[in-house]
């Protein structure tokens, strides 16, 4: 059972990523254009560092691994999971959840899967190479590079499927999750050793940004091995936290009558 | 005596939503109100009402859209809510404002995509879209992008899309919605044929009534989210006929369009009154099914 | 004329009733002058060097340009997007009012509703955490206020541009993006630019950004006439650029509808 689970995903992230490159000629300028603004806030930060060499200790590798590992996250959500989120939330709001609950497959995975943005094969490299270039990734570390990896991707998945399951228990809030998302970015942007100490609790537990920003450079900066395990709890119970929130809220669901059309 | 494969005992669902900016109160809404019926396997069930009488959402508890506020209700002998993934496999549902296909993509895809959620190998799901597309028509639609399908071309795509696991009861909520007439023939044939030899269950939701009466042997309106009546089609016609319309040929080549009312005049007084000189054909027919909906709908209370 | 004028009054009666995203925005704004504040004063505690702009005046050169962030109408791009998109743009052009120009009063009237408005009240926030300390040009508030309106007029067309780009991407995301980072880079958004290596603060001002949000936001501690001036110029002349490229795009977008048939 589980297998042919696995063979139906394959077939849908397949299908979804065929559905964005129809549009072959927009595929390429995409991801061009992603891939420079990526670059563009990169420069940016550079000449910060340039003048002021470490904030708060934070020095430009640190912050380069930090930006990689956001920028890397966030493209396999873009590329695998885009539906959760920003899409879910509309569908939810407009009740067009419908398709997903009457079909055999997981449905948070399945609403989750099936989009996928191509723009995002442009984050994805620029952000394994800034990982690469950052001198954090070395042959030693790079085990511990690739769990901190999976726990980010997890961490993100998470906030992102509790930011949709808002939409359960409000109404209207689709406008909501963008904007958290937005905060969610926006704090994600900064280097981890701007925020005070009491920031940094509420990031790593509350608002659990921290866990995929702030967390991975110090314990890869700092080989702290108490930061290691917290963070692979964390994962953990946000992960499961967020699933249960999710199908506790999508008994409240409430359907709707428009139009629709995939795609 | 048949199976009941569909199960509806006391079926409520109620929506809350607030109102005010400060002070919120909930203002609750019942969409569906003590509903209870059963349904055979095999049989055809009309499900009519007028707009908002609660027939969607009736449709969403029981494939297991929506969570009913309490009642229960069992779908081939499965709680539709608690066993959502295992009844998914049982049942074929078809919205018709809605799509399952990939818009962009060939409908090919789509249903390798299907085949592969409902665990079914592609050489099986080869041979039952060859069966389906022979049936309704689409075997030249394999390849081409769902945007480019006509709406009954997508229409019939769906319903084949629907039926590819071969579901034992089938869900139609407003499948022939915008469709012409020649697309509506073509679906309520295959409907049909599809619960006569696969002994199917079918329970459709449709604002026309040649669906219902093509298609069905089974009538449930509802109103206000209660059910108002449950009679068979051929009983819905002789119960509710009281009107007569009744046509007559003069020798001039002229006809005279008459009506009554059975259940205020009697025949012999109607025939009485009327001036049957001359006459050289005389027709009477029954309204058609719909102006005897449109009267339930209108009247609804009266009949329940 | 006229016709424009309702349009820019619907988009600004709208806002009014919109309380809840206003709220959101706002709350935002602050966030994100907190953050930047935050590691502004972690910069300066670090570095000696940068004390050139004291951190009164920093925090409001960062809500001037804030108010110019977060002021514009969120979602514009994206409905000209989908409206490019189903072609149900084409209905538009039916009725006898220029799309573009529709869609610029649209952003418009958005505008004018948020920039007094979050500007006010970012203002009461700022003095609070300041302790009613005020930044060093405050007197030459009504030039710099109006040069904010010229900048709102700027990035209104900026919007609409970023909409009409699915034209040539089949999607403003990107477009959007890459204007947002341009912006916060090249605009001065991030930090002041006098900080930027010469060659980048040529580049920054080679372009609208810096003369848009950091040309206008620097007049709070750096004020005198002739930079107002100067920026009031520059900016006039990449409105004109703005609209004749929008113009351009409009005139391709209605040459392919009229094959594409929308």
């Amino acid at each position: 059972m589980a297998d042919r689970q696995y063979h139906f995903f394959f077939r849908l992230i397949k299908m979804s990523m065929k559905q964005s490159y129809a549009l072959k000629a927009a595929f390429w300028l995409r991801l061009i254009f992603m891939i420079v603004s990526d670059l563009i806030m990169l420069i940016g930060w550079y000449v910060m560092f340039q003048s002021f060499h470490t904030i708060n200790g934070w020095s430009f590798e640190d912050f380069m691994f930090m930006s990689g590992l956001n920028i890397s996250t966030f493209s396999i959500w873009t590329l695998f999971f885009r539906g959760g989120g920003t899409y879910m939330a509309q569908w939810i709001q407009n009740g067009e959840f419908d398709h997903f609950l009457l079909s055999p497959p997981n449905v948070l995975f399945h609403a989750s899967c099936c989009v996928s943005e191509p723009a995002g094969w442009g984050d994805f490299i620029t952000g394994i190479c800034l990982m690469a270039v950052s001198g954090l990734v070395t042959f030693n570390t790079f085990g511990i590079v690739l769990i901190l990896f999976i726990c980010a991707v997890l961490c993100f998945l998470s906030i992102s499927f509790i930011l949709t399951a808002i939409n359960f228990y409000f109404k209207n809030a689709a406008d909501l999750t963008e904007r958290l998302f937005y905060v969610f970015f926006c704090i994600c942007g900064y280097p981890g050793s701007i925020y005070t100490d009491w920031a940094k609790v509420i990031l790593i537990t509350v608002f659990p940004v921290g866990l995929i920003s702030i967390l991975p450079v110090e314990i890869l900066k700092n080989m702290q091995f108490s930061s290691f395990v917290y963070l692979l709890c964390a994962t953990a119970v946000l992960f499961l936290g967020s699933i249960f929130l999710f199908y506790r809220g999508l008994r409240r669901y409430e359907s709707g009558n428009r139009t629709i059309l995939r795609g | 005596m048949p199976k009941e494969v569909i199960l509806v005992d006391q079926l409520f669902k109620s929506f809350y939503s607030s109102k005010g900016w400060f002070r919120k109160s909930l203002v609750k809404t019942d969409a569906v109100k003590n509903l209870s019926f059963s349904v055979c396997a095999g049989e055809c069930l009309a499900f009519i009402g007028p707009n908002g009488a609660g027939k969607s959402t009736t449709v969403k508890l029981l494939t297991s859209v929506l969570y009913p506020t309490s009642g229960t209700a069992l779908i081939d002998g499965l709680n539709p809510w608690k066993n959502r993934c295992a009844l998914a496999h049982r049942i074929g549902v078809v919205f018709g404002q809605r799509s399952q296909l990939w818009y962009h993509l060939p409908v090919c895809d789509s249903f390798s995509l299907l085949a592969a959620a409902y665990d079914i190998p592609d050489h099986v799901a080869q041979k039952k879209w060859k069966e389906l597309s022979e049936m309704l028509n689409i075997g030249r639609l394999w390849r081409m992008p769902v945007k480019q399908l006509s709406l009954g071309q997508r229409m019939r795509c769906e319903i084949a899309a629907s039926l590819l696991h071969s579901p034992s009861i089938l869900f139609l909520d407003e499948p022939t919605i915008g469709l012409d007439v020649e697309a509506k023939r073509i679906l309520r044939d295959f409907l049909k044929k599809e619960a006569s030899e696969n002994g199917t269950t079918i329970l459709l939701t449709s604002h026309d009534t040649e669906d219902i009466e093509k298609v069905c042997q089974r009538v449930l309106l509802i109103n206000n989210g209660t059910k108002m009546l449950d009679t068979s089609v051929q009983r819905l016609k002789t119960d509710f006929l009281s009107k007569k319309y009744v046509r007559l040929i003069k020798t001039n080549g002229d006809s005279v369009r008459l009506s009554f009312d059975t259940h205020k005049q009697s025949v012999q007084s109607f025939l009485k009154q009327t001036d049957l000189n001359d006459i050289t054909d005389i027709t009477i027919e029954n309204p058609p099914l719909e102006e005897i909906i449109r009267a339930l709908y209108i009247g609804g209370e009266a009949y329940a | 004329m006229h016709k424009y004028l309702a349009l820019m009054k619907i988009s600004f009666i709208t806002q009014k009733n919109e309380v809840s995203v206003l709220c959101a925005r706002l709350f935002f704004l602050l966030l994100l002058i907190g953050i930047f504040y935050q590691f502004w004063h972690i910069v300066a505690q670090e570095n000696q060097t940068t004390n050139l702009i004291n951190p009164v005046d920093f925090i409001w050169y960062l809500l001037i340009g804030g108010v110019l962030q977060y002021g514009r109408g969120e979602g514009l791009h994206y409905r000209i997007e989908q409206e490019v998109k189903s072609g149900s743009i084409a209905y538009r052009m039916l009725r006898p009012i220029s799309v573009m120009w529709a869609y610029f009063c649209e952003a418009m009237g958005t505008f004018l509703f948020r920039l007094p408005f979050f500007f006010c009240i970012g203002a009461v926030f700022l003095l609070m955490i300041t302790g009613g300390k005020l930044p060093t040009c405050i007197l030459d508030l009504p030039v710099i206020f109006i040069l904010m309106l010229l900048s709102a007029v700027f990035i209104s067309l900026c919007t609409v541009f970023i909409g009409l780009s699915t034209l040539l991407m089949q999607d403003s995301l990107p477009m959007f993006w890459f204007i947002q980072k341009a912006e916060y880079i090249l605009g001065g958004l991030f930090f002041p630019l006098s900080f930027y290596p010469e060659w980048l603060q040529k580049i920054a001002f080679a372009t609208p950004f810096g003369w848009v949000n950091y040309g206008v936001a620097r007049l709070i501690y750096d004020y005198s006439f002739i930079k107002a001036v100067d920026t009031a110029l520059h900016i006039l002349f990449w409105i004109m650029f703005m609209i004749a490229v929008n113009t351009l795009f409009y005139r391709l977008l209605v040459r392919r509808m009229a094959i594409n048939g929308g």
